[in-house]
């Protein structure tokens, strides 16, 4: 019992000492977490918009695929990923596994159903009277669509913030794909589970409030984003 | 050599999915600069002729022509930055008032003068730039915000300004520079101007004319009397309805016993007494409840009550001034079964 | 407008820094080794690492698993070289071609820990009497249940004592997890466990020298825990970097290396006994 209030101590030194091994693992959440946040917003904000947007046939059962995604269990990802990019794989010549891309490559995976439905709900969700504005107003189709993406905007916002948490605290791909190798593919959350199981559970609460601070000044920033608008 | 009108609509039908409200107009024509008010019962099909002048919806049957050329449907590009419509509820985008009013210019490729514009086009609705330009759009009032709704149409000097209820759910304040500010512009750019409102006593004073737009048909230039049913058996062969105080109105055997009737106003006449020269079917006493002088035609509207319909009479103002017609005073109005005619 | 072109450029940039970052260090020797999760947590790999490095110029990279997922790793050609500690399912791999080389290196050995006052009266016994006496009796018995090199050396020590896998007796509790987990469950239910005695020095740190478990069978010849160096095999992984594995494996059976090995010092305890044919 008395590791959670040792584990809150240690935090701090860990932080405020500069604790290179920390600050590695920071530094490689940050890394991994930022590329698959940029690369699923990337692909997953125009797709949920087309999803939410446009009629076609087959979009219920897509919106239905997206959604379902949504519980994946990160360690089957991890999985699933590690057939493509393991060297006897197809994609294994590109020489992920292990490395910094081949995470965030999963996670992006991971997260993606989640900007796409939350994407695609937020603009279905938009007034009727936006369109017949912005057609009475004289919009042709690209700028209609390019408003409407900007009218949901928070919406949006609030799905990359939930794709966010996700992927900062998943352990199944980031063990899987990543390795947890010291320096290189160490993350904080992989850090948590080495020492978990090495029953260092105090260093384990330590390491899991510094992923908190993160998640903190993250949601900080987004924050006053959010407001500047 | 009259010039092209700008709208024909030609054996227009619409209809909301298969089976419901019709509108259907055989043949209409609005020229350009002209100004026109639409009144009638919420339903009837005010708000959905705007939209297909406005071109958010296609006809199903028949054809709109817009400066002389067909156009295609809703939507129609080449149509499209001609015409805008203000809808009832204001609504505008989730950006400052600057950006709400900039926007038409914006997505035109208008770069030059854009904050004099927007500048001047809120002072016409009584918004100065300085105090208003930089609010968000939920920091307005309703009536703000339609009239930054108003201004983000006006700034685009449209061919037809269309505006459905315009003045409907707005602070009185919001209303009259509403009111006062579409009349401007049309004076000042002959914009094409049609307005559904249900403010009567302002669209007579302000538009050319005016539609009553009833059950999906256009009835005439708005000096019209309807009389709904229901209708009950008389004799004579005549139809009649009662009106309170055992007052009644006789008429022709109608279609069916829930018909419209439709009664001119220039059918109406105005007596001072129940006495009679020729044999008229409907002289039916009642209270002169209101008057007034419609400019552009020149002539008197005379509403009286009869006893829970209002009935509106149509003359000269001589002839008015010979009667010595008042509000407030005791009148007949007498017109003949045969003045009435079923929608 | 301007501010979001500033924006996403500065975003591009950054996301082409990282990935190159991760491309320029793959560039470099290194050496990619799969070992299981108990050695990892000696600490041994990480005097040895930087050790490697100063001698060789190449750079150790390792990801501790379980011993079944570190031989997957290998057979998938997605390390290079091995360090486990199961011996007999190490010699299978070498037959059947995944591994190459295997070169013993050194040894720790297994121990049974148990409730303090020992219960089940096994102290000072043989592997074999020890397990009879748990079957008979019925004692709780916490197993990894993991494929791991632990629980291969635990089955191993069964099927020696002639004794059926009590897979589905109740007294017999499967815990899947790493021996850590597994040895607090065992304190949590006054059972017994096997464990490596690197995992259970570490154990007694943490209760400040008075656990609720104590060693109870140690020295059998059978709870010997062999470990080797195992290359991949080159035929096999064409990509495999057999010549930077093979100077691990020497390295490791240098003299100095053994030396080194020795000396690694847990809790003040010798952990390792090099034994890396001369």
């Amino acid at each position: 019992m008395d590791y959670l209030g040792s584990g809150f101590l240690r935090a701090l030194v860990l932080l405020f000492s500069g604790d290179p091994e920390t600050y590695s693992a920071i530094i490689t959440t940050l890394e991994i977490s930022t590329l698959s946040i940029v690369a699923s917003l990337i692909i997953g904000i125009p797709g949920g918009f087309v999803l939410g947007y446009f009629e076609f046939p087959g979009k219920r059962q897509i919106r239905t695929i997206s959604d379902t995604l949504l519980a994946l269990p990160t360690v089957v990802v991890g999985l699933f990923v590690y057939a493509f990019i393991s060297r006897r794989g197809p994609l294994g010549d590109f020489g992920l596994l292990f490395t910094v891309p081949g995470v965030a490559l999963a996670q992006t995976l991971l997260v993606l159903p989640i900007v796409v439905s939350l994407t695609a709900t937020a603009v279905e969700s938009l007034d009727r009277r936006l369109r017949l504005t912005l057609i009475t107003l004289g919009a042709n189709a690209r700028q209609i669509a390019l408003q409407t993406i900007l009218e949901a905007r928070f919406a949006v916002l609030t799905a990359a913030v939930t794709a966010y948490g996700r992927a900062i605290s998943e352990v199944g791909i980031s063990m899987m794909i990543g390795g947890n190798i010291k320096w290189h593919t160490r993350t904080i959350t992989t850090a948590v589970a080495l020492e978990t199981g090495k029953g260092e559970f105090a260093m384990g609460i330590a390491l899991g409030i510094v992923l908190l601070s993160l998640a903190l000044v993250v949601n900080a920033i987004l924050v006053t984003l959010r407001r500047k608008r | 050599m009259t010039p092209a009108p700008l709208y024909r609509l030609s054996n227009l039908t619409f209809r909301y999915g298969t089976d419901g409200f019709a509108l259907s107009i055989p043949e209409m024509d609005i020229e350009a600069g002209a100004s026109i008010g639409l009144v009638g019962p919420n339903g009837g099909g005010k708000s959905t002729l705007l939209k297909l002048l406005a071109f958010l919806e296609t006809p199903q049957e028949g054809a709109i022509f817009f400066q002389g050329k067909k156009v295609s449907g809703a939507g129609d590009p080449s149509v499209m930055r001609s015409v805008t419509i203000l809808l009832q509820e204001p609504y505008l985008l989730q950006a400052t008032v600057f950006e709400n009013v900039a926007y038409g210019l914006r997505i035109r490729g208008e770069k030059e003068g854009v904050r004099e514009k927007v500048a001047d086009v809120l002072e016409r609705v009584g918004l100065p730039y300085g105090e208003f330009g930089h609010r968000k759009w939920h920091q307005l009032s309703g009536g703000e915000a339609q009239r930054v709704a108003l201004a983000s149409r006006l700034i685009l000097k449209p061919l037809a300004l269309l505006l459905d209820e315009p003045t409907a759910s707005v602070d009185p304040y919001s209303a009259y520079r509403i009111r006062e500010a579409i009349v401007d512009v049309w004076k000042t750019f002959k914009t094409t101007l049609l307005v559904a409102s249900h403010d009567e006593e302002w669209l007579n004073g302000s538009v050319d004319r005016i539609y009553k737009v009833h059950d999906g048909k256009i009835i005439g230039s708005g000096d019209e009397n309807l009389l709904p049913g229901p209708w009950e058996p008389a004799p004579d062969s005549l139809w009649k309805k009662g009106l309170e105080g055992g007052r009644t109105i006789v008429a022709p055997p109608p279609p069916h016993r829930e018909s419209t009737a439709l009664l001119r106003g220039t059918d109406v006449d105005l007596y001072v007494s129940e006495w009679q020269e020729k044999k008229i079917e409907n002289i039916i006493p009642g209270v002169i409840t209101g008057m007034y002088m419609e400019s552009f035609k020149g002539h008197l509207n005379i509403y009286v009550d009869i006893g829970g319909i209002t009935i509106l009479s149509v003359m000269a103002p001589e002839r008015a001034d010979h009667l010595r017609v008042l509000p407030g005073k005791k009148i007949w109005v007498a017109f003949p079964a045969s003045a009435l005619r079923w929608l | 407008m301007k501010r979001k072109t500033v924006f996403t450029l500065g975003l591009s940039l950054l996301c082409l820094l990282f990935l190159f970052s991760g491309a320029v260090t793959a560039a470099d020797r290194v050496l990619m080794m799969a070992t299981t999760t108990s050695t990892d947590n000696t600490g041994l790999l990480n005097d040895l690492g930087p050790m490697f490095k100063a001698d060789t110029g190449i750079e150790l990279k390792w990801v501790a698993v379980g011993t079944g997922n570190a031989l997957e790793l290998g057979k998938n050609c997605d390390v290079d070289v091995l360090l486990v500690h199961a011996p007999a399912t190490e010699m299978k791999y070498v037959a059947d071609g995944y591994g190459v080389d295997r070169r013993e290196i050194m040894f720790n050995d297994f121990i049974f820990v148990g409730p303090k006052g020992d219960p089940a009266g096994v102290k000072g016994k043989s592997v074999k009497e020890a397990l009879t006496i748990f079957a008979s009796k019925k004692i709780p018995f916490a197993s990894r249940g993991d494929n791991s090199g632990t629980h291969k050396m635990e089955l191993s020590l069964w099927k020696d004592a002639g004794i059926p896998l009590p897979d589905k007796e109740t007294w017999y509790i499967q815990t899947g997890q790493g021996m850590i987990n597994t040895i607090n469950i065992a304190a949590e239910r006054d059972a017994y466990t096997l464990t490596d005695r690197g995992t259970f020095i570490k154990y007694e740190a943490n209760w400040k020298g008075n656990p609720p478990l104590e060693i109870l069978v140690e020295g059998d010849a059978a709870l010997k825990n062999q470990y080797s160096v195992i290359a991949v095999n080159p035929k096999r992984c064409e990509k495999a970097k057999y010549d930077l594995a093979t100077k691990f494996s020497q390295w490791m059976a240098s003299p100095k290396i053994q030396k080194a090995i020795a000396d690694f010092k847990l809790m003040g305890k010798q952990l390792f006994f090099p034994n890396a044919a001369k």
